[in-house]
């Protein structure tokens, strides 16, 4: 102990001390470096990176596999854009599931499971995430990253203090294109005009369409929309999910030429014991990839999103099983709130009406969504996922006759309620899924 | 070239740091530097 009456010595020791535990925090960092192996169907034709888009992006952190599935049968194109934003894992899980059992018979689909690579090598700072979680398939659990929602700032640091997007190269003539033909579009915020927080610069869903000599996120931006002009794109969509008291949420958010094929594809999916509704894409939401792949390119652009208790405010602990079962005792809670006070309200109300008085408030909503005491699985959120790609590809079939995109092997809402993700799922070695998908 | 500028920063804050380590005397103002140190050598290295 007298040693460590010496100020000196002390500090040599705590130094030492500090420097051991960089080394483990820094070991499990560094483990989130390595992607984890993903095993396409047998129906893949050929995997290309992004930087075949973007050359720049080549041997740097922000390049990522690029699947294609081939049918040789002429038809349209359809794009897969899972990991946008990796701390939302069922939007990641999505594009792997149709990765590992895609069979493609009339067009083509390309599947990019890690859109933004370089924010899947980390997770958000300060949130006390986890790092991995792991799903359970027929040969033992399945590892995957939990990353972040932005880059990871050790590849585009510092962050500036308002992001503005920049807007890509012929931004100008492309929407004069179509506003001429949409008259909706007009109107539009021009270049740069809408202001970001700063981290939103890492934010690859606020980066779009990109820039070819940008930041990182915004050159990942750029080569995700110059695959989409250069393979002509027929249908983009992009998964995501959100928190349950985010207003945006189980529902597919449509660019205005879309708008038709996504509300036949709500309509198909009021059959399917599946509640959703359409969006229509804000005018005003620069950067987002429904907006910008819908306004810069040809493709006809979508987003899904899905309600994921883990990513919530009001959430408790954050858990490897949060993520997965989608069980949170603090939302069970708050919804119990949300049932007294609106019981209370119409109280109130009932009360009001039969004295002849007004009310200003019938009913609140503290969630968006109904979290039930059970959660919102994994199993889920990938369903609601999968059925809407689905019956969105059905819908766009049905306007599209000339450039069908037909495929099978992927599972619907009903093959995750009856069997779960994880029974079409590789297992941890390879081995092939085993679940058998249900007919329609 | 601005990155470079703010990784210069964090080397000099470091350096700080640890000077610091050095100079106090008390035991938990050294802690306090050790746990600041921390994220600055993790930045420095580029591992978060």
């Amino acid at each position: 102990m007298k040693f460590l009456n010496n100020p000196i010595h002390r500090a040599h020791l705590l130094l030492a001390c500090g420097l051991i535990v960089c080394l483990i925090s820094g070991w499990r960092f560094r483990l989130m470096w390595t992607p984890e192996p993903l095993f396409p169907s047998s129906g893949l034709t050929e995997i290309k990176m992004l930087s075949d888009w973007h050359a720049p992006l080549a041997n740097t952190v922000g390049d990522t596999e690029v699947y294609i599935f081939d049918s040789g049968v002429p038809g349209g194109t359809l794009l897969i854009s899972g990991g946008t934003h990796p701390n939302e894992p069922a939007a990641y899980i999505t594009s792997v599931v149709i990765l590992e059992n895609l069979q493609v018979e009339e067009g083509r689909v390309i599947v990019i499971p890690r859109t933004n690579a370089a924010a899947f090598m980390h997770n958000d700072s300060q949130e006390a995430m986890v790092q991995f979680y792991h799903l359970e398939t027929p040969d033992g659990p399945r590892p995957f990253r939990n990353g972040s929602r932005v880059t990871a700032p050790v590849f585009q640091w510092p962050d500036p203090t308002i992001y503005i997007n920049p807007r890509g190269d012929g931004f100008e003539e492309i929407q004069a294109k179509y506003e001429e033909a949409y008259p909706s579009l007009r109107g539009n915020p021009g270049p740069g005009r809408q202001m970001l927080a700063g981290i939103d610069s890492r934010n690859l869903n606020r980066a779009f369409p990109g820039t070819p000599n940008g930041t990182l996120t915004e050159q990942i931006a750029y080569a995700v929309t110059t695959l989409i002009r250069e393979e002509n794109v027929d249908l983009a969509i992009d998964y995501h999910e959100a928190s349950p008291e985010y207003p945006t949420n189980n529902v597919m958010v449509a660019h205005q030429r879309a708008e038709g094929i996504v509300s036949w594809a709500e309509l198909l999916i009021s059959d399917d014991n599946m509640a959703i509704a359409t969006e229509t894409s804000s005018l005003q939401l620069r950067g987002l990839s429904h907006r910008e792949w819908g306004d810069t390119t040809d493709a006809l652009s979508v987003l899904f999103e899905s309600a994921n208790v883990a990513m919530g405010r009001m959430k408790g602990k954050t858990t490897e099983e949060q993520i997965v079962t989608g069980y949170d005792g603090a939302y069970v809670r708050v919804m119990h709130i949300q049932r007294l006070l609106n019981e209370r309200l119409a109280a109130r109300a009932a009360a009001a009406d039969e004295a002849g008085r007004q009310v200003s408030e019938r009913s609140r909503r503290i969630l968006a969504v109904e979290v039930p005491n059970e959660g919102i699985s994994m199993d889920e959120r990938v369903g609601r996922h999968l059925q809407s790609t689905l019956r969105v590809v059905e819908s766009y079939n049905d306007e599209h006759f000339d450039k069908p995109i037909t495929f099978s092997g992927v599972p619907g809402i009903r093959d995750m309620r009856t069997s779960g993700v994880g029974m079409f799922l590789h297992g941890p070695d390879g081995s092939p899924p085993t679940g058998e998908i249900i007919p329609f | 070239m601005i990155t470079f500028l703010y990784i210069a920063l964090v080397a000099y804050l470091l350096g700080l740091t640890i000077w610091n380590l050095y100079l106090e005397k008390m035991t938990l103002n050294q802690l306090t530097c050790v746990m600041v140190a921390i994220p600055l050598i993790l930045r420095l290295v580029g591992v978060k």
